[in-house]
C-alpha cells in the first residue's frame, strides 16, 4: 500500500529553511530592540541625546554583536543537527524561492528608500538618513526571508 | 492554463523501487529531500532536466512519472 504523507514540521525543514527562520527571527528581535529604543528616545520616553554619534554607535554595536551571536550558533546548532544537510548547497527549488524572495524584497526596498528619502529631505539630519534607510533595509530583508519561509512552506507555483 | 495541473506519481514509482526515501531519490537527482517532497505533493513544478532525471532513476518515460491533467 502506497501511503502519503506530509510533514511540515521543524525536523522536516531543510538546513536553508531553518536558516531563514534565525534571520528572520534575529532580524525582528535584534532590529526590533534598536527601532523600539529609537522611537521611545524619540517620543521622549528615554532620555538620550538625539544626533549624538557615539549615543547612536553604543546602539549599534550590541545590535551588530547580536546578529552575529544569533546567526554563529542558530547555524551552528542547525549544523550540528543535521551536518549533510548543511554541507549541500541551494538546489533549484531553492533557488528559484531566493529569485522571487529577492525580487519582492527589492521593490519594498524601492518604496523603502523613497520614503527614506523623503523624511531626509524633511529633518535634513544624519540620524534621519541613517536610521531611515536601515529601517528600508531591515524591512526588506525582513519581507525577503518570510516569502521565503512562506514559499517553502506552501510551496512555489508553476 | 485554467484548469488543468501538473500531476505525478513518484510516490508510487519510489514504492514499486524498493520503498527508495525521499532522501535517496534527491541524491541520485541533486536535490534535497524537501525538494522531492514538495514535488510530490504538487508544491513545486521541476525544471525539465530535473524531470528527466526524475524518470532516468525509476527507468520510466517522463509520461508515465508526470501528467497533465484536468482538476
Amino acid at each position: 500500500m502506497v501511503c502519503i504523507t506530509t510533514h511540515t514540521g521543524i525536523r522536516f525543514m531543510s538546513f536553508q529553511e531553518k536558516s531563514r527562520w534565525i534571520a528572520l527571527t534575529a532580524n525582528l528581535l535584534v532590529w526590533g530592540w534598536y527601532f523600539v529604543t529609537l522611537a521611545r528616545i524619540l517620543t521622549g520616553d528615554i532620555e538620550a541625546r538625539i544626533g549624538d554619534q557615539p549615543g547612536l554607535l553604543a546602539m549599534m554595536v550590541p545590535v551588530i554583536v547580536a546578529i552575529t551571536i544569533i546567526h554563529i550558533v542558530g547555524h551552528a546548532v542547525v549544523a550540528a543537527l543535521k551536518p549533510s544537510e548543511a554541507r549541500t548547497g541551494l538546489d533549484e527549488r531553492e533557488k528559484a524561492i531566493a529569485r522571487h524572495a529577492s525580487a519582492i524584497g527589492y521593490n519594498v526596498l524601492c518604496v523603502g528608500i523613497a520614503l527614506a528619502l523623503g523624511t531626509t529631505l524633511y529633518y535634513w539630519t544624519a540620524f534621519a538618513a541613517i536610521n531611515t534607510v536601515m529601517l528600508a533595509f531591515i524591512v526588506a530583508e525582513s519581507v525577503r526571508y518570510g516569502v521565503e519561509i512562506a514559499h517553502y512552506r506552501g510551496g512555489l507555483a508553476g | 492554463m485554467k484548469g488543468k495541473r501538473l500531476t505525478n506519481a513518484i510516490r508510487v514509482l519510489r514504492f514499486h523501487a524498493g520503498e527508495m526515501t525521499q532522501g535517496e531519490l534527491g541524491e541520485r537527482i541533486g536535490v534535497t529531500r524537501q525538494t522531492i517532497a514538495a514535488i510530490e505533493q504538487g508544491k513545486y513544478s521541476p525544471t525539465l532536466e530535473t524531470a528527466f532525471r526524475i524518470a532516468d532513476v525509476f527507468g520510466v518515460t517522463l509520461e508515465e512519472v508526470f501528467r497533465w491533467t484536468e482538476d
